[in-house]
């Protein structure tokens, strides 16, 4: 059944769907754009998105680029595998990386937040890709340093770590 | 999923689940993503990465020990390999001591015909291909071969070369058995009895064809450590400098074994029959004391 509405909406026309986010921000999308979040999509499902869903949990800014982001994606998502969508895989791309560069770092786990809570895997995805890149090959000291982290081991604690996996610290 | 009708900027969620791990979006530190959203962004890392990620803080130590990613560190067939393991193996520790101990183990596959593990760094498969399952030519007439036990190797059985003139070894393994895009070379793992010689001849060559293509062009081995004076048949002088760069010559690994380089290609995603030959049937002079433990397919760490 859900099958089936969204893809009336693919085919043009569609449901309109109205996010509302925390700081009472109001966003318009199609029920395509909006099922990429797996959350909503359970919702349009159970049909209970006609006042609106509101997303205490987001807020406005983060919610722009989550819209901005399913906006991309929605031909992506909804024609697998079909040429006929209307963003080129490069242009996807390009717009992927130039979004996950651009953010510091308050907005990158806020973002992921906001992934997960409304259960975008690719977005996801990509953002913890961002946070993986950034701990790659790093010492523990200099992950605490990118990621502002208080150490709250004990030396002994932090020595029986290290000793127990000894070989990832040697360089 | 209902709908509630709180208004806007109510702390508690209206939709959603699990609020209070989710948190309010507006947290702004790594410490205050959920464990499940840490460890995903840790599973994009590396053995390695994770490890370091444990002594970071507790919070990332709880994430970076997670079964959700040592469970992206272990080959996607795990289960289908270590289910023809000829010793059982335990499945009731946690993923990150099963993958420790892959790496720091190898585990008997198939009647004990190759041994198995993990690269550490990498989670990548790795294999030793046992003597006995490659093709050795003579190797079961006993004038020319013989089957013996050594106690510091895998196998139950190893082959000795008494003597050969046409000496040729092969070893096969399908791509699906080893990590998609990953880098490997092929070591011959062998030792020299005491009386050994004629295992450097200039003509005994290594080459890897996956599907009948090469993959990794012919070079000389030999089997015999480097000398001061090149023990290789080299004819003119000035040849033997340019010669030497090409040749491959064995290491001692420190487990009584010796290793030789054979060759290395980059295994794509995809099915197909790898084949590494070792050779020499040009110049067929007399070989002695080889003691074949097998061939190592590993992981080539590093650039």
């Amino acid at each position: 059944m859900a099958a089936a509405a969204a893809e009336a909406t693919i085919d043009g026309g569609g449901k309109m769907i109205i996010l509302i986010s925390a700081d009472g921000k109001r966003f318009e999308v199609t029920e395509a754009v909006a099922s990429q979040s797996q959350l909503i999509s359970n919702m349009i499902e159970d049909d209970c998105t006609e006042n609106g869903v509101r997303l205490p949990n987001v807020d406005g800014d983060i919610l722009t680029m989550v819209v901005d982001y399913c906006n991309m994606h929605a031909g992506d998502a909804a024609a697998d595998g079909d040429t006929t969508k209307a963003s080129s895989t490069e242009e996807l791309k390009k717009f992927d990386a130039e979004l996950v560069q651009a953010l510091e770092n308050p907005v990158l786990f806020k973002l992921i937040l906001a992934a997960n809570f409304l259960n975008i895997k690719s977005l996801l995805d990509m953002t913890c890709q961002r946070v993986a890149d950034m701990m790659s090959g790093k010492t523990p000291e200099q992950m605490r340093e990118t990621f502002s982290i208080e150490n709250d081991f004990t030396p002994e604690e932090e020595a029986a770590i290290r000793q127990e996996n000894a070989w990832a610290f040697d360089d | 999923m209902k709908q509630s009708r709180r208004e806007e900027g109510d702390d508690d969620v209206s939709v959603g689940k699990e609020e209070e791990e989710a948190g309010y979006c507006s947290s702004s530190s790594i410490s205050r993503l959920p464990e499940a959203c840490l460890a995903h962004a840790i599973s994009f890392t590396t053995p390695t990465d994770a490890c370091r990620c444990s002594a970071v803080s507790a919070d990332f130590q709880a994430a970076a020990s997670s079964n959700a990613v040592w469970e992206r560190f272990l080959p996607p067939d795990y289960h289908s390999i270590l289910a023809r393991a000829d010793d059982p193996v335990d499945f009731t520790t946690s993923n990150k001591e099963l993958f420790l101990s892959l790496a720091q183990d190898h585990v008997l596959l198939d009647q004990r015909s190759k041994s198995f593990w993990l690269e550490r760094t990498s989670g990548a498969k790795c294999y030793l291909l046992s003597s006995r399952s490659l093709e050795i030519a003579w190797g079961d007439d006993a004038r020319y071969w013989r089957w013996i036990y050594l106690p510091d190797s895998r196998f139950e059985r190893v082959a000795a070369l008494v003597f050969v003139c046409w000496f040729h070894l092969r070893g096969r393994i399908n791509c699906r058995e080893l990590s998609p895009n990953t880098r490997y070379i092929v070591y011959l793992i062998f030792k020299l009895a005491d009386k050994s010689y004629g295992l450097d001849c200039r003509t005994q060559e290594a080459y890897i064809t996956m599907d009948d293509q090469v993959v990794s062009a012919k070079r000389t081995v030999s089997l015999h450590p480097r000398t001061q004076e090149t023990p290789l048949d080299m004819g003119r002088s000035e040849e033997v400098g340019r010669a030497e760069e090409t040749v491959s010559y064995p290491r001692e690994r420190g487990d009584g074994w010796m290793e030789v380089q054979l060759g290395h290609f980059y295994n794509h995603q995809g099915d197909g029959m790898v084949v590494i030959n070792l050779q020499e049937i040009v110049q067929l002079n007399s070989k002695k004391g080889l003691i074949l433990e097998g061939m190592e397919i590993r992981h080539s760490i590093g650039p």
